[in-house]
């Protein structure tokens, strides 16, 4: 397709966005670098991580601390939340998803950068939250004001976003392709070139400012050897299965725990206090509940690091306290709790083979894959996990193996609960993505906004006279009847009443089935109306008190339809 | 009359030359004790720093000798200057067995210059003042193995491919570091690994697959000596005694695979009331940067003072180029642990149970 700008316009364009791209991609690496300090600082100085709780003398402390520093953590987000941030809740990349699927603005940046460091205060005091959900929304955030500088370029706010996930992802994992799939597959859902090549750029900046400029060790190395029998593929794949039911399981008990949050009547600003209590509890005699819980992450690639008791009972802890904080209110992601739960009950699998004596290529082949398998369906990413196994471990046996576990998971989990947990609190708020973007644009876009005012109105007391001198002279076939009250009462025809008696009252010729809308009826619903009907306009009619708020044409309903789509076809398919 | 007076003047000229012949005989008397590890790392001390040392001042220095911890810090015999593992450095100051104060200021000759500025980071800490690096390693006598050489510390571990005895200090150290870096840890992870039950039961799980195969050793000459006479096949042990033993009968070779990273520091110990002017002396004379390169270029451990690497030059014997075969050197880091110091000092008393408990088993 040749490009309808010109030459200097693509220049332009093209060194904006990559310069952009770049800034971005820095600014969010060092954001999300020291997003990670402060939190290993908070844990450090809290007492959460190991490596100082060790270093304690006194056991009455360390008991103190475990029990009291995620309560308190918990006081301190729960005040945040309430008290400073205006959307009253933490925000996470199911905002960023929305921002960009349905081209709407982000939640005000205040209650994002509350969010933030209400995210960096859960995380170091070791609630059972995750640190990527939060980073992903930083780079949203970093994106989003960038394109408030509107350089005339369209689609700008979905690159930029896009732009500020990748760096995050890449800067988080030390793996910039996963980055960069990750915003494709999660954020913007498409791959035009336009957005392509500045969130590549994103990318590769925060690869090299994490890896190059500050020497950031990887995440993640394992040793591994290759698959030792090809029927393993077949139990690859059936982790699969049993991580799909787990991460569904998983899914479900954290809109459950968010439901309950409700029905307990606590205030909000207490309920993550509550959740951090029981975080201190469970601690105490199972510490590696804490935090994100990286120590634990490379235990299970040992083996017999773990007893199997000891892993079956942190995988339930993990699901539970997770859920629990989430749904309470901790702000905090669900990534990296579905990691460390994924690959503890990879390990406990391998073990049951272990058991059956089933010969196979040792247990961090197994963990790996149920690390990605939990992890895809919950992210919604199965592109974004196989690459990050590719990435982090440079290891080819093991990402094929990681992918038939993976695509196992996400296929049953997409039937069984849907695309991720993002996509399913998104459509529980109204915008489901689940049919595509173009219907949950088309959703968000009301008919009322589209309304004409330019239609025959007549009252209910008119006569057929009245109603054809009124239509002759407006130059239609129909008029909408209302009430003294302007109470919509309903439409009539004039092929309807060219045949009836002139004295006739139009109350009594009105057509019975005609189509309404209401002030929330979108686009997309108006257009299934539009299947079967044979006329000019719609009314649009309030839904409590019945008055006559407008009319829609077929004509602008369908030219509402086809801006939409166009616009995001367009979008689609941008070259720069 | 005359006489007499002259007789008093002769009398007292020779007084005078008495009592001052007395007085600098007493400064000439004047010891300072120093506490180090002996052996060829003693040796070299001696060439590069007191033997200079006495001959400019004039000032005698005799030698303890000790093999690490604290022990040397208390009892009767303690020196007014110890030679001191970093980490036990920190817990003995935490402890109050050392004098706490500012060897910045000790050092410093005018108080202009940024004399913290020419040493490595954290050279100095409120009891000590790191004087050089060194590294815990893991050699092997090339003779020992015909075919196969051992390649990393995973190897140290495998007494299948490489049987034979394996030399170890007794003490809850850098076997612990190892045993899990022998799982395929990370280095970066290596501390936060072992600061859990987890992490500390599984580096004891790898060390007993070494159990029957160990020679606990001592003095830090040992591994290399028991390696040359075929008693060891692997030893842990100190790079620059290594180096020292390497020679064409005792063939060694150094795995700088996992090598630890530590500094060793000077420090003066409480238990003498004060600090001797002449101990203080012998501080900034051993921190000189002549000192410092002359000490490395006899055995190579890293000099801390940053200017002294630049006038490092060849081993006096061996004719090599000596800076690199420093720990820190450039082709040396790639698996270096550092010792997190502070770690060590906070964990000692729970590394020792652990390994204490571990020892109990293997005499069932």
């Amino acid at each position: 397709m040749n490009s309808p700008i010109g030459p200097g316009s693509t220049i332009y364009r093209f060194l904006i966005l990559v310069i952009m791209a770049s800034v971005i991609g820095a600014m969010v690496s060092l954001l999300a670098i020291a997003f990670i300090e402060c939190v290993a600082w908070l844990n450090d100085i809290l007492l959460i991580s190991p490596r100082t709780r060790i270093q304690v003398q006194s056991p009455y402390l360390l008991t103190v601390a475990t029990l009291l520093v995620p309560a308190l953590g918990g006081l301190l987000v729960g005040w945040l939340l309430q008290r400073l941030s205006v959307a009253k809740r933490s925000l996470g990349p199911a905002e960023s998803i929305r921002a960009v699927q349905l081209r709407s603005d982000l939640p005000d940046s205040r209650s994002g950068i509350v969010s933030t460091i209400a995210a960096m205060v859960s995380l170091g005091c070791g609630a059972s939250v995750g640190q990527y959900g939060p980073m992903v929304y930083l780079g949203s955030i970093v994106g989003g004001l960038t394109a408030k500088l509107n350089f005339y370029i369209p689609n700008l706010q979905s690159i930029a976003i896009a732009c500020g996930v990748s760096a995050a992802i890449s800067t988080a994992f030390n793996a910039p392709i996963a980055g960069l799939i990750f915003a494709h597959e999660v954020i913007l859902r498409h791959y035009s070139l336009q957005a392509f090549a500045p969130t590549t750029v994103a990318a590769a900046t925060g690869y090299i400012v994490a890896n190059i400029v500050f020497e950031r060790p990887a995440l993640f190395l394992v040793d591994f050897d290759g698959v030792s029998h090809g029927y393993e593929f077949g139990l690859f794949a059936l982790l699969g299965v049993a991580c799909a039911f787990l991460a569904t399981g998983f899914m479900q008990l954290i809109l459950y725990s968010a439901r309950l949050a409700q029905i307990t009547k606590i205030a909000p600003i207490w309920r993550p206090a509550i959740a951090g209590l029981l975080v201190g509890i469970v601690a105490l005699s199972l510490p590696d509940v804490l935090g994100t819980g990286k120590e634990a992450l490379r235990f299970a690639t040992i083996e017999g690091a773990f007893e199997n008791r000891e892993l079956a009972l942190l995988v339930i802890a993990k699901i539970t306290l997770t859920a629990l904080c989430v749904g309470f209110g901790f702000a905090g992601g669900v990534f990296s709790p579905s990691l460390l739960i994924g690959i503890l009950f990879g390990a406990l699998f391998w073990s049951i083979l272990e058991v059956m004596g089933i010969p196979n290529a040792g247990v961090a082949v197994y963990a790996i894959c149920g690390m990605m398998a939990m992890t895809s369906p919950v992210i919604g990413a199965p592109l974004t996990t196989i690459l990050i196994v590719f990435e982090l471990t440079r290891n080819y046996d093991l990402t094929i193996a990681a992918m038939v576990a993976v695509v196992f998971a996400n296929l049953l989990a997409y039937r069984v609960f849907g695309r991720s947990l993002f996509d399913v609190q998104l459509a529980q708020k109204g915008i489901d993505l689940s049919f595509g973007r173009d219907r949950a644009m088309l959703e968000s876009v009301r008919v009322i906004d589209r309304s004409t005012n330019q239609f025959t109105s007549l009252s209910s007391e008119a006569t057929v006279e009245n109603a054809i001198d009124n239509l002759v002279k407006d130059g239609r076939t129909e008029a909408t009847i209302i009430d003294d009250q302007g109470r919509y009462q309903g439409m009539l025809r004039l092929q309807d009443i060219l045949q009836c008696s002139r004295k006739s009252l139009v109350s009594t010729l009105m057509r019975g089935e005609w189509p309404q809308f209401d002030e929330n009826t979108s686009v997309w619903l108006a257009m299934l109306t539009l299947d079967n009907f044979i006329g000019e306009a719609i009314p649009i009619v309030a839904s409590n008190d019945d008055k006559l708020l407008g009319m829609i044409t077929e004509a602008n309903l369908i030219e509402a339809y086809l801006e939409t789509v166009h616009e995001l076809r367009r979008e689609e398919n941008a070259a720069v | 009359m005359q006489r007499y007076r002259l007789l008093k003047s002769a009398i007292s000229f020779c007084l005078c030359c008495f009592i001052s012949s007395h007085i600098q005989a007493a400064e000439k008397a004047e010891i300072i004790n120093i506490g180090t590890w002996g052996g060829v790392y003693e040796a070299a001390q001696k060439t590069a720093i007191f033997s200079p040392f006495e001959t400019q001042t004039g000032i005698k220095l005799k030698t303890t000798l000790q093999y690490g911890g604290l022990a040397i810090l208390q009892g009767s015999d303690v020196p007014d200057i110890v030679d001191m593992e970093e980490p036990d450095a920190r817990l003995a100051c935490e402890k109050g067995l050392l004098h706490s104060l500012d060897f910045i200021q000790l050092l410093s000759t005018d108080s202009a210059s940024a004399i913290e500025s020419e040493f490595l980071e954290d050279s100095f800490s409120p009891c000590a003042v790191a004087h050089n690096t060194f590294s815990t390693v893991v050699a092997y006598s090339s003779s020992a193995f015909s075919g196969e050489k051992p390649q990393t510390i995973v190897d140290f571990f495998d007494v299948e491919r490489f049987p034979g005895m394996r030399g170890l200090q007794k003490k809850p150290s850098a076997i612990l570091e190892w045993a899990l870096l022998a799982y395929g840890i990370p280095i970066s992870q290596i501390y936060d690994l072992l600061s859990t039950a987890r992490g500390m039961k599984l580096a004891f799980r790898k060390i007993e697959k070494l159990r029957g195969h160990i020679i606990w050793w001592q003095d830090p000459d040992e591994p290399a000596a028991l390696l040359g006479d075929g008693t060891l096949v692997m030893s842990s042990g100190y790079n620059g005694r290594f180096f020292d033993a390497q020679s064409p009968d005792n063939p060694i070779i150094i795995l700088w695979d996992g090598q630890i990273v530590d500094r060793s520091v000077w420090a003066f110990p409480a238990a003498h009331t004060e600090i001797k002017p002449a101990a203080k002396d012998f501080i900034g004379f051993a921190m000189n940067s002549k000192q410092q390169a002359k000490l490395a270029d006899i055995i190579p451990y890293g000099p801390t003072r940053l200017n002294a690497l630049k006038k490092m030059g060849n081993h006096p014997t061996k004719g090599i180029p000596m800076v690199n075969h420093l720990p820190l050197a450039k082709h040396h880091l790639k698996r270096a642990i550092f010792r997190d110091t502070t770690w060590y000092s906070s964990t000692a008393q729970l590394r020792q149970q652990a390994f204490d408990a571990w020892l109990k088993q293997s005499s069932h």
